[in-house]
């Protein structure tokens, strides 16, 4: 199909969709309704599709989509709200933008925050969704050169930037808290041969820990027990901040952006891993490329638009694989592949032949839904930033509420309340110990994924390691590993002797970050 | 950081180095039962196929840190064993003990056999009241009664391990319960004047009770951890009132 | 204060009254939840949604599908469902892998506990890459007995259905494959296209699209008949070139749904009816056969004779590959031979 024909299918679903009003308010409704999902501790992107699904069941498609994927892409951007409020990632997507979104917030400029990540996140999608469009046949060959190894090496990736999320104390924290998020990954059976580890005969723990449970754990419970046991007030809001876009900050941040949004895209565009990760490495590249990575943690616009801008243009970066191979890039991409089943439609490489303007067809949709949900965060973002003037005492006891809820709803196990508190109090001492918590959850997401692939790799070249060294872009992703190591180093000595100066022993710990 | 802090953390890392040494330790020796080189589940096995390679390679390396923060942290404190080590006040480990009272107590004893609404009800209430009285007496009645009443109904769930009817009659006692505690915690409202504070709370458990569970269970579709005469009967009224919207 | 009490006390006294009365007999009253054990988005969870929603208007309630996955193969949804009242408002969706649960420790109950519905399912495929130099199962197995366990083979996570077929394959052709466990069909099939596996056994429904786009070859269907493709050509049958193969297979899937047996005639039967009706809809049948299910239909004693000879077929073939750690006889689980 030529260009001019595609841009009057664009056009015309454009069209057809904006005049029908029953759409329009379905668009800001599922936008609206995915932006509160998000928001709230534990409920997932995922978890919204699953139930939106079978309510869409009696639409025609494209009014099924414009609900479901409206939902998807406002529970993305939706996740960003509590982690810069409270500092509770409300999904695992948006944990990165806690890291400095809360200090904004604590600065008294929450709804600066909020308003950048809005603006972030619509580029995010709209640069996925443009990469969707033009780029997907390729990207899709890109995603099929990941095998095994490729897989184990990401993995690596994502487990080496925790380290770039040092302690306030020690060095070896960090490391010691991104092992022990591996070493709880282990925990379950096996993916490989269905070994039950560390399970003690309970059933419960034959799947292992689910992540939402232990997000929550892990970043939910401290914060609140932190703040009312310290009589902490949460972020102050003596001052609005601007939540309009401000073009300046982010034409400054047009290369964070750009390579942001080509992170996201390729992290969502790699089968099975998605939005969670996309974030966290998005993140560490703007850190480790920045000048001034010392200012990363305390505060940093660049960061927050780092993780915002990547999570959401992994939104586009899923559906490539999925429209032109027929595989979910991400959790709740797969969920997607669900809803269309259920309407008939098989998507895969015969999409294109059997339905043409498809493809276009969800490009306009994912347009509309992302201008719905940048319309939504405009209106939102002023509001929500009010729920500060709550007193803690009474919004923290809620927020725990939440955060119970939350974690039942996915799995809808008991165990998982369980596992949530233990995780918690073990989190808020290794917290009050100095040990950084993110390393922690980076670790229990990416375990498994290093595990199985390590183990298959091996198994794929019978114990040869060579294929690494073999594989092109197996040795693209061994580079930019070894050039994160190097580039910690030197910057690693000069900090630590400029401390060392200042204090004698040690690094000042900064509470609340 | 204080010296006496930075010493208080240094002793801490002692602690928690030892901990992690027994941990990793007994991970490598657990895992070194895993099948190791034998077949399993029809999966062709070699030693870099066995579940055990990726433990053994965390706790090995978990334990090197484990020994380094040890050695570290025994070093300092060899060296300044003249500084002594901070102190929390007592005042904040009693709202710590009371914190983690309230979110377990929660969870392993209200959530699993209570009626959800009525358990949120009665969290939030007393969580609400005693930080926003912010009185250390009323802290102190609501540690107690929170932790005594949770570890009742964890007894009572493992014990008895109650059916439907069961529960059913003990969502009752609850509500016998609640409200003995709603007209008591009254009592050191006036003690400690904090009657507003006592009325927010009790208003504002109500409200989110109120919202949240028909939010979830009729909004989201969500079904709550144990719905007993409150949610069943609310699920029940959205029936009654379909039906008579359809004029049945 | 007590105003408000009161009123509230009176109001839910009210409801429960009005609602204890109409509770009797006039199943059903509210809607219907479906527990299903895998999570949302896979083929089991697609199929359940699909026949609720159609079941749902001849029943005249919503039904709502939920997810419970994880435990061992689905047990904590099904534990669940079983745990509670068998008034036939919980349904469980779950699908012939769910069978291996108990003997892999999962619980402790068999598959007699439930009263099924079977929707059907999707024949197994054997396939091979676009570029791949294998064009026929016999290329492909010649060649896998010149190099016995080198050929790379995957079939999603060990002790599935396709597992179980290639274990099927394996000993029906005596040809030794070196099997790659994936998580799922979809990761499974990812790897034949990356190349990191040489063949892959999925359902056919999971393939269509790869098939039909040209991604993947397939070489022979896993059962008796061949299969007719659009734009393909005919998919040939296994047990063609190979007849030994009739001894192991064809195992088939079978996804849909049960409801305790315990429950009520009453509510059997209308679970029954509003099955039945929903099965032959068109719908369901267009849906069918565009995607490449086979619709079973099968319900009550009919269906729980087919899941009594898939967890003995299951439970025997993970008890022989050493996977198990209950053993079948202590569950009174027949040897498939019994049967």
């Amino acid at each position: 199909m030529d260009i001019l024909s595609s841009f009057s299918v664009f056009g015309s679903t454009l069209l057809s969709l904006l005049s029908s009003p029953t759409n329009l308010l379905l668009l800001i409704g599922a936008s609206f309704a995915g932006i509160i999902f998000g928001a709230l501790p534990g409920l997932t992107a995922t978890l919204g599709v699953a139930l939106l699904t079978t309510l869409t069941y009696g639409m025609d498609v494209n009014t099924a989509l414009i609900a479901l994927l409206g939902l998807y892409v406002g529970a993305i951007y939706g996740g960003s709200y509590p982690s810069i409020l409270i500092n509770i990632p409300g999904t695992a997507a948006a944990a990165a933008t806690a890291l400095d979104g809360y200090p904004l917030a604590l600065k008294g400029q929450g709804g600066r925050a909020l308003g950048l990540t809005t603006t972030a996140s619509l580029i995010g999608t709209l640069m996925g969704i443009l990469v969707l469009v033009v780029a997907a046949p390729w990207v899709a060959k890109m995603a099929l050169q990941f095998t095994s190894f490729e897989f184990f090496l990401l993995a690596l990736f994502g487990i080496l930037i925790s380290g770039t999320l040092t302690s306030p104390d020690l060095v070896i924290k960090g490391w010691i808290a991104g092992l022990l998020g591996l070493a709880v990954s282990t925990i379950g059976r096996d993916p490989l041969q269905f070994f039950p580890r560390f399970t003690f005969d309970m059933p419960d723990l034959d799947q292992g820990l689910e992540v939402v449970p232990v997000l929550i754990g892990a970043f939910g419970i401290p914060q609140v027990i932190r703040a009312l046991r310290n009589k902490e007030s949460l972020g102050a809001m003596q001052e609005f901040g601007r939540i309009l876009p401000e073009w300046s900050t982010l034409f400054k941040n047009r290369k964070n952006i750009t390579r942001s949004s080509m992170i996201g895209i390729g992290i969502g565009a790699v089968p099975g891993i998605g939005e969670d990760i996309a974030g966290w490495v998005s993140y560490g590249a703007a850190k480790n490329t920045s000048t001034h990575s010392e200012t990363f943690g305390t505060g940093e616009p660049e960061g927050i638009i780092a993780s915002e801008t990547a999570n959401n243009a992994c939104i586009g970066g899923a559906l490539i694989p999925l429209l032109t191979l027929g595989i979910p890039g991400s959790p709740p991409a797969a969920m997607l592949l669900g809803a269309l089943m259920l309407h008939g439609i098989t998507p895969g490489p015969m999409i294109v032949v059997e339905d043409p303007d498809f493809l276009i067809e969800v490009t306009a949709i994912l347009v509309l839904c992302s201008i719905a949900m940048w319309i939504n965060g405009m209106f939102l973002a002023k509001q929500v930033v009010k729920v500060l003037s709550i007193p803690a005492p009474i919004f923290l006891p809620v927020v725990t509420l939440m955060c119970i809820l939350g974690s039942y709803a996915l799995g809808l196990n008991i165990f998982n309340l369980y596992m949530m508190v233990l995780v918690g109090v073990i989190a808020y001492f290794l917290g009050e110990m100095q040990y950084p918590i993110s390393p922690l959850v980076i670790g229990v997401i990416l375990g498994p994924m290093a595990d199985e692939n390590l183990r298959r790799a091996m198994m794929v070249s019978e114990g040869s390691l060579m294929p690494f060294l073999e594989r092109p872009v197996s040795i693209l992703l061994l580079l930019v590993i070894v050039l994160v190591l190097l580039s910690k180093v030197p910057q690693y000595q000069t900090l630590k002797s400029i401390i060392l100066k200042k204090l004698g022993f040690g690094r000042t710990s900064k509470k609340g970050a | 950081m204080q010296p006496e802090q930075l010493m208080a953390l240094r002793r801490a890392d002692l602690k928690t180095s030892i901990v992690l040494i027994i941990l990793s330790t007994l991970m490598i020796i657990e895992s070194f039962s895993f099948p190791l080189s034998d077949s399993y589940a029809g999966v062709t096995n070699a030693w870099y196929v066995s579940p055990a390679l990726f433990p053994i390679l965390i706790a090995s390396i978990l334990l090197i840190c484990g020994i380094a923060l040890f050695v570290k942290a025994l070093v300092f404190v060899k060296k300044n064993a003249g500084t002594a080590s901070a102190k929390e006040s007592s005042e904040s480990w009693g709202r710590f003990f009371l914190l983690v009272s309230l979110i377990a107590g929660q969870v392993y004893g209200w959530v699993p056999i209570v009626d959800f609404a009525l358990a949120a009800f009665v969290f939030l209430f007393l969580f609400i009241f005693s930080f926003y009285s912010d009185s250390v007496l009323v802290q102190k009645k609501i540690l107690f009664l929170w932790t005594s009443l949770s570890i009742a109904l964890l007894l009572i769930a493992q014990v008895f391990s109650p059916g439907e009817e069961a529960r059913m009659f003990l969502d009752w006692g609850v509500v016998l319960v609640i409200g003995l505690i709603v007209f008591v915690s009254k009592n050191w409202a006036n003690q400690t004047q904090t009657q507003k504070a006592w009325r927010s709370s009790w208003k504002a458990a109500l409200v989110v009770t109120i919202i949240a569970c028909p939010v979830f269970r009729l909004g989201m579709l969500v079904p709550l951890p144990t719905e007993g005469i409150v949610i069943e009967k609310m699920v029940d009224a959205k029936y009654a009132i379909r039906d008579m919207w359809r004029g049945k | 204060m007590k105003k408000i009490v009161t009123a509230l006390v009176s109001g839910v006294l009210a409801v429960s009254l009005s609602t204890s009365v109409m509770a009797k007999d006039r199943y059903p009253e509210r809607d219907i939840t479906n527990v299903v054990v895998w999570s949302a988005g896979g083929g089991t969870d697609v199929i359940n949604r699909m026949i609720t929603s159609e079941m749902a208007p001849f029943l005249d309630v919503n039904i709502n599908v939920t997810n419970r996955p994880g435990g061992v193969a689905g047990s904590l949804g099904m534990s669940y469902v079983h745990k509670l009242k068998a008034d036939g408002y919980t349904l469980v969706g779950l699908s012939e892998s769910v069978v291996a649960s108990a003997v892999q420790g999962g619980w402790d109950q068999r598959m007699d506990v439930w009263y099924p519905f079977i929707v059907g399912g999707s024949p197994d495929v054997i396939s091979v890459s676009e570029n791949s130099k294998y064009n026929s199962l016999e290329d492909l197995i010649s060649d896998v007995k010149a190099h016995p366990k080198t050929i790379k083979g995957s079939a999603g996570g060990a002790g599935s259905i396709h597992h179980l077929n290639l274990l099927a394959v394996a000993n029906g052709t005596n040809a030794e494959f070196n099997y790659i466990p994936y998580p799922g069909s979809a990761p499974a099939q990812t790897a034949v296209l990356t190349g990191e596996v040489d063949f892959v056994i999925t359902s056919l429904a999971e393939q269509q699209q790869l098939i039909k786009g040209g991604k993947l070859k397939p070489l022979a269907m896993l059962v008796e008949q061949s299969q007719e493709l659009d734009g393909v050509g005919v998919i040939p049958s296994a047990f063609d070139k190979f007849p030994s193969l009739t001894k192991h297979l064809p195992i088939m899937q079978a996804i849909g749904f049960a409801v305790k047996q315990e429950a009520s005639d009453s509510v059997k039967a209308k679970l029954t009816d509003a099955f039945n009706k929903a099965i032959a809809g068109p719908k369901l049948q267009e849906w069918a056969k565009s995607n490449y299910y086979v619709l079973s239909g099968l319900s009550g004693e009919a269906a729980s004779q087919e899941f009594a000879f898939l967890e003995s077929l299951f439970s025997w073939t993970l008890k022989d590959l050493g996977s198990v750690k209950v053993d079948p006889t202590a569950l009174g689980i027949p040897k498939p031979s019994e049967l």
